[in-house]
């Protein structure tokens, strides 16, 4: 891992976004709330770039307009705002009718939880990925982003990836990944345990596989960059070897990555199966850090868990 | 179509076709066999009870054959309850029940006016949806900004007075005040709505609003005691009894 280089994928994708900016003609970035805000954004061409202080329903309903006039809009701001607020227009507006529209969300998982639960959303995934045509990122680092982004600024669907705000390096399998639809990296091979993760906690997933490794459990760690659509033959294939998973994710427990293995597990190859994801509770209010400490989002609980999917694999 | 679909209510498709009769052959600049031309005008609908009426101004102008509309709502048709962009030829915008499609339209108008032969976007929505706040937040953003190719249609049922209702007045002196071109007609007086159209700059200027009254009066008589007021799918007996109204109507023009 390169620490010298630390940045949020929050922060990467201001960055990023502002050279795309330059190059694509039908390119606009509109951005709405507080959670949006970032002075790397000023780098994006006059005109490529619309701030507003409007409603987060109605940002959508814009940037479904400028897609029915031929343009690629991308649309960032809040996790709560744009998942939560605008779950029927992203349905309505952007998915039914196909628009290319990408989200990106701010402030995913435990980023913004200083605010509070009511500010806190995490749920994004469960929720988005119930809605028929749109993609599905989580992002675990700058690479990653950087490969899903030029996917999505060469597709026609619509797209929504979650952002973070903990700084993290790049992971450094990443280099030359082609990253795709319904992809997922093998950031660490093994054959005694899968462990699936997305966004943050695909590096707590690695330590977890550190801490495995001397206690003789040779772990597999998948990189899920993709949600939806989900990369099954990437999980089957490391589950027909290791004979057993954990799936950790910062996310409510019910619908997010869990769910989405539990259903490809259950209909394909059911396996002794275990969740590392946040509880099924309104969330206190406090650090990222802490609150990752505090509900169990660490590569400890990892570790148990491995161990205990482990324990009752099929010899 | 709705009376074999036992879709309810209708009043307002009812109320709406006159209007869409004016707008698809005297006012919109399309060519129905080029649905996706990008010089054509395009239409937006914001009140989804009067997708039948829009159904059938489409097939009677040739988007598609009118034998559609005997499959209205049903299993794989092509019309189903609400306008789907991308399916139903003739849509050009997703049909929303969640909100007002004033910030949609909006944007694709503006969008639209940086070409040369900017073409109008048109958003035919009722003056209930004039209370909302997101549409507030949004009327008065495009009030303030250069959109001179959106023309939204705010429909109001009424008998002709002008203002056809207290709500309609606050509406027409809201939209004002927020700087955008204020006119109003009468669905049933086809002079009236093209005098409202033709007093309006689509080149320049702010946007456009036609504060329109619609009676829903077609002439069925079981309409005009009260059930209109009274949402219910048509009984087959209601349904006969319509057709021959419309047809006895329809041959005394």
């Amino acid at each position: 891992m390169d620490v010298n280089n630390m940045q949020s994928t929050f922060d990467a994708f201001c960055e990023l976004i502002a050279e795309y900016a330059r190059d694509d003609g039908d390119f606009v970035l509109l951005s709405t709330g507080q959670a949006a805000e970032n002075e790397l954004l000023d780098k994006i061409p006059e005109g490529k770039f619309i701030k507003t202080d409007s409603s987060a329903p109605n940002v959508l309903l814009r940037a479904a307009g400028l897609a029915l006039a031929g343009k690629k809009p991308w649309l960032l701001g809040g996790v709560a705002e744009l998942a939560g607020g605008g779950y029927r227009h992203i349905r309505e507006a952007i998915a039914m009718a196909k628009l290319p529209v990408r989200i990106a969300a701010a402030d995913g998982g435990l980023s913004c939880s200083s605010a509070g639960a009511a500010s806190q959303l995490l749920c994004d995934i469960a929720l988005i990925r119930t809605i028929p045509e749109i993609n599905l990122f989580v992002p675990s680092d700058r690479s990653s982003l950087k490969g899903i982004i030029a996917r999505a600024a060469n597709s026609s669907a619509p797209f929504y990836m979650r952002l973070g705000r903990t700084p993290v390096s790049d992971l450094d399998d990443s280099a030359g990944e082609n990253f795709r639809l319904g992809g997922a990296r093998i950031l660490r091979p093994g054959t005694g345990v899968t462990i699936c993760a997305c966004g943050i906690m695909v590096r707590q997933a690695l330590a977890a596989g550190e801490q495995l490794e001397r206690q003789n459990i040779s772990a597999e760690v998948i990189d899920c960059y993709c949600l939806k659509p989900f990369p099954e033959q990437a999980l089957l294939s490391s589950v027909r070897k290791t004979g057993c998973c954990v799936v950790a994710e910062e996310h409510g427990g019910a619908g997010g990555l869990f769910g989405l293995a539990s259903e490809c597990l259950g209909a394909a190859c059911p396996v002794p199966l275990r969740s590392v994801a946040a509880p099924d509770e309104f969330i206190n209010s406090g650090t990222p850090e802490e609150l990752r400490e505090y509900y169990g989002l660490t590569w400890k609980e990892i570790v148990d868990a491995a161990a205990q999917a482990w324990v009752l694999r099929r010899r | 179509m709705v009376g074999l679909a036992r879709s309810a209510p209708f009043d307002m498709a009812i109320a709406a076709a006159n209007l869409l009769v004016y707008l698809y052959w005297e006012e919109l600049i399309l060519i129905p066999s080029e649905p996706g031309r990008e010089d054509r005008d395009r239409f937006i609908i914001d009140i989804p009870s009067a997708a039948p009426a829009l159904y059938a101004v489409l097939a009677r102008r040739g988007f598609f054959e009118r034998e559609h509309l005997w499959h209205y709502r049903r299993l794989g048709a092509m019309l189903p309850a609400l306008p789907e962009f991308g399916r139903t030829p003739g849509i050009d915008a997703p049909s929303l029940t969640v909100q007002p499609s004033a910030a949609l339209a909006a944007s694709l108008a503006e969008e639209l006016a940086k070409r040369a032969d900017k073409p109008r976007v048109v958003l035919l929505t009722s003056e209930r949806q004039l209370a909302s706040e997101d549409f507030i937040q949004e009327a008065r953003r495009a009030g303030g900004a250069e959109i001179p190719n959106l023309l939204m249609i705010v429909v109001s049922r009424g008998d002709g007075k002008d203002p056809a209702s207290a709500s309609e007045g606050e509406g027409m002196k809201m939209l004002s005040q927020m700087g955008w071109s204020v006119r109003r007609a009468n669905s049933e007086d086809f002079q009236s709505l093209e005098e409202g159209c033709a007093s309006f700059d689509f080149t320049a200027g702010a946007p456009k609003a036609l504060f329109v009254s619609a009676s829903g009066d077609a002439g069925l008589s079981f309409l005009d005691h009260g059930q209109a007021e009274n949402p219910h799918s048509l009984s087959m007996g209601e349904l006969d009894q319509a057709l021959e109204e419309l047809e006895v109507k329809s041959n005394g023009r």
